[in-house]
């Protein structure tokens, strides 16, 4: 039954409570306005090509969030209690570690950029499971004792759900941070990611949601998670639109970056090495907030490599930074001498291929360590812009380390044969220097 | 005069063609009769018995807390019938599973078994009840905390360990780990990684046996296991609404052992009746340290879906000792030497040798285990796909690694 007929019905009836020629009146005022509103529409301009590009990000890529202004008097007010003594004296602590040279593991480094920043402003929240038993690497330690059971939330094994509820979140006037106990779980987000990616542009730009979500994964050599615990999720997430995305693998870079990606308007992704997390304790560069876009020269080759033609490129992220280091010794012993500008792929996207360029203009080759499968990956996508971008640049076809198409499986003997690892990377080295075209 | 012999049990009856409904009145008669068939005149019955036989049923009590139901127009009885032999069974082969996950544990202290290990030390009757109140025919699905629904449907504690050291005598040939066993023959289909992730697998199973199964007779079930940790997920809502919706013969079962990885059911849960989350879906709890009253919940259970009533939720608390250290509920394994002392079925002696003969047989499984050898690399491309002629070989158009172009240092050394 048509509603509006009802209504007439019902409002014409009762002695006249609204009169037939009212609601005439009332109908044709509303086709009119919907009328004039096609003719609007049909006469609108289509809007300028570049505007879909223009609202990827509500923060431009190269932004430096070290000038982000500090959050408003307003938003300092809350109705939370916050336990201050608690938080800063674990802030202290940390930053104690940092500043007498200990150094902090990369769970702690995450720990203290994110207690800092939820000090900073009040509108940052955080949601991960086991919360408030700190989940697996102490990032999300304290949190909850600090600011409380609901802005600091223990959260279901749904990722589904929890992801899509920090976007709802984000839109509605809060700054979210999730921690995926592994980074894998993730998929079970993927829709809500792709959401997140896409609100800003779809919205017309109405709506910032600076989502930040932060997660140990990926796959170590010798691992033995298991085809289930071992996909490549910054893979999966690449092509996600309006999606920061990048990694860290030490202590100093997550913290950097984290302050970065949490102060950031849009939703970014941070992702780290599951089995470097509580390792190797390195200072921080405290208070600095590091760029979202730049990757790192983390070991430049000798002039006198370039010069004779043995230096190679080498890009990598995650747990393929630690194999590079590894082989660097032997590769800087090699006879005949060879070298590598190791660069750590810190944005995966946006990609800086500037400092990719400077490099290949000395080295003219290229090997990415990618801990991605060869369908689908990173160094698939790092590859083909390189090639479309840098080509005049390359001496040899770019040279790509990735994992196998097989399920990763359990037993170690052949899960070193599907992740490629530092003895790889040496013997890839001496290929591409030996190549003939 | 006390008859010689035992009167007949409720299932020798039926196959004996009497009708069931008039039997209630013999029953309790035989109930009697039994008591006085024990052994009289002061005899402790912790000394070898030797009036029960093997295969004489006995009837042993449970508690009526032993069970709650939901929407269910049937209770459980809070009696279930064993015997001797089938008691010392259930008996060694929860022993079994207690010594294989202390034998994982330890051999994962001593680095020779890596990645995740989760053990099912404190929920042995869970696996065993819900063992023998289905068949083999049943499907049956669980999470990651799988080796003791392996050693169950068909597992040898070797294999297993040997699976945990990855080593290619293991169930999956070293491909799998600890949360990747399975075992088609019976129906066994793992072992999954994700949590929650078995339950909508589970309502798939249901579904093809509804399928394949001629409509009004009565069908195989499936039963997936999923824990407190994962009962709130959208995925099980939504299967659970799919099974209700086909009447499928599905059993939901939950395995509450109060803690989803560290977070207790109290933070987790608005609802912590887990078997009442179906809504209309019927429920039932049950004491899962009872290996009697799990079997028989499960009975139960499967009745209501293998007659396409439609599914069941069917909830277990349970406690799981290893990790959490808090034996918050009772111990299987001592519940059911209970059963046999107190009902005099078995002697603690033979409960005893029972239980150091598992002892003894994973202890030297555990020795062939490690003494196996890792999988050949060439296996790593087995099993990924099939060509035309459903060979193990990837189709020509397939181009698989090693081809010489990609670089495996592995394999070059």
């Amino acid at each position: 039954m048509d509603p509006l007929v009802i209504f007439e019905d019902k409002a014409s009836s009762n002695d006249g409570l609204l009169s037939s020629s009212s609601l005439e009146t009332a109908k044709a005022e509303a086709k009119a306005v919907v009328k004039a509103a096609v003719d609007f529409a049909k006469k609108s301009e289509p809007p300028k090509p570049t505007l879909a590009k223009d609202l990827e990000y509500p923060d431009a890529p190269d932004t430096d969030y070290n000038l982000k202004p500090e959050p408003s008097e307003e938003a300092s007010s809350s109705p939370h209690p916050v336990d201050v003594e608690l938080v800063k004296e674990r802030i202290a602590f940390l930053r104690s570690r940092s500043e007498d040279g200990t150094g902090l593991v990369v769970g702690d480094a995450l720990n203290l950029a994110i207690l800092e920043e939820m000090l900073r402003d009040p509108k940052t929240t955080i949601h991960a499971e086991d919360l408030q038993a700190g989940s697996s690497y102490d990032i999300p330690k304290l949190t909850q004792q600090s600011f409380g059971p609901l802005r600091a939330a223990d959260e279901i094994i749904d990722e589904g759900h929890f992801i899509g509820k920090a976007l709802g979140e984000g839109m509605n006037g809060y700054r979210p941070i999730v921690e995926l106990m592994n980074s894998n779980f993730g998929i079970y987000g993927m829709a809500e990611l792709s959401s997140a990616g896409n609100t800003y542009a779809t919205t017309g730009g109405q709506f910032k949601m600076p989502l930040t979500v932060v997660g140990a994964g990926g796959t170590a050599p010798n691992q033995a998670l298991g085809a289930e615990h071992s996909q490549p999720f910054h893979a999966y997430v690449m092509g996600i639109p309006g999606l920061k995305i990048c990694t860290a693998s030490s202590a100093e870079m997550a913290y950097g970056l984290a302050k970065s990606m949490i102060r950031d308007d849009g939703p970014g992704i941070l992702f780290l090495p599951v089995k470097n997390m509580k390792d190797q304790k390195t200072p921080l560069n405290l208070d600095t907030c590091l760029p979202l876009n730049k990757c790192r020269l983390i070991h430049e080759a000798s002039q006198k490599s370039v010069d004779s033609n043995k230096a190679v490129t080498v890009l990598t992220y995650l747990h393929g930074v630690r194999e590079a280091t590894t082989a660097l010794p032997e590769i800087l012993n090699t006879a005949g001498g060879s070298d590598i500008d190791l660069i750590e792929l810190h944005s995966l996207k946006p990609l800086d291929m500037a400092t990719i360029r400077t490099s290949l203009e000395r080295t003219h080759k290229l090997i990415i360590l990618d801990e991605s499968t060869m369908s689908g990956g990173v160094g698939a996508t790092v590859s083909a812009a390189v090639s479309e971008q840098l080509y005049d640049l390359l001496d040899a076809p770019v040279k790509r380390l990735a994992m196998d198409d097989a399920p990763v499986p359990y037993a170690s003997s052949m899960e070193k044969a599907v992740v490629k690892r530092a003895v790889d990377l040496q013997l890839a080295v001496q290929q591409l220097l030996n190549y003939q075209i | 005069r006390l008859p010689t012999e035992p009167p007949l049990l409720p299932a020798q009856r039926k196959e004996q063609g009497a009708s069931p409904k008039t039997d209630d009145a013999a029953d309790r008669s035989a109930l009697m009769l039994r008591r006085f068939l024990r052994p009289c005149g002061g005899q402790s019955v912790r000394r070898q018995s030797t009036a029960v036989q093997e295969s004489t049923a006995v009837q042993v009590s449970l508690e009526p807390g032993d069970f709650a139901t939901h929407r269910l127009d049937r209770q459980p009885e809070a009696v279930a019938w064993t015997s001797k032999g089938e008691l010392l069974d259930y008996y060694k082969l929860m022993c079994t599973m207690r010594r294989l996950e202390m034998a994982s544990f330890a051999a994962y202290q001593k680095r020779q078994v890596r990645g995740f290990l989760h053990l099912y030390d404190g929920q042995e009757a869970v696996a065993t009840g819900i063992q023998h109140a289905l068949t083999n025919d049943d499907s049956w699905i669980t999470s990651y905390r799988c080796h003791c629904i392996m050693l169950a449907r068909g597992g040898t504690p070797e294999g297993i360990l040997a699976e945990l050291m990855g080593n290619e005598t293991g169930h999956m040939g070293g491909k799998g780990g600890s949360m990747h066993f399975y075992n088609k023959a019976q129906n066994y289909y793992g072992g999954q990684g994700i949590v929650g992730a078995q339950v909508p697998v589970g309502t798939g199973l249901a579904f093809a046996n509804k399928y394949k199964t001629a409509p009004g007779a009565t069908m195989p079930v499936a039963i997936s296991c999923h824990g407190d940790g994962a009962a709130n997920q959208g995925q099980i809502a939504e299967a659970s609404n799919m099974a209700m919706l086909w009447k499928l013969p599905m059993i939901f079962g939950i395995e509450n052992n109060h803690y989803g990885m560290g977070t207790s059911t109290k933070r987790s849960s608005s609802n912590p009746d887990y078997y009442t989350m179906g809504n209309l879906i019927p429920g039932i709890r049950v004491n899962g340290q009872n290996v009697l009253a799990v079997r028989e919940a499960t009975k139960l259970a499967k009745e209501h879906a293998a007659a396409g009533r439609g599914p069941v939720y069917l909830e277990f608390s349970t406690c799981r000792f290893n990790v959490t250290r808090m034996r918050t509920l009772p111990c299987p394994l001592k519940i059911t030497k209970d059963i046999a002392l107190n009902n005099a079925i078995a002697s603690k002696d033979e409960l005893e040798a029972i239980r150091l003969q598992a002892r003894v047989d994973v202890e030297a499984a555990c020795e062939r285990a490690k003494a196996a050898q890792p999988p050949a690399q060439a296996e790593l491309l087995t099993n990924i796909y099939l060509d035309d002629d459903g060979k193990d070989e990837p189709p020509s158009y397939i181009r698989m690694p090693f081809s010489g172009d990609s670089v495996s240092a592995a394999e070059q050394q």
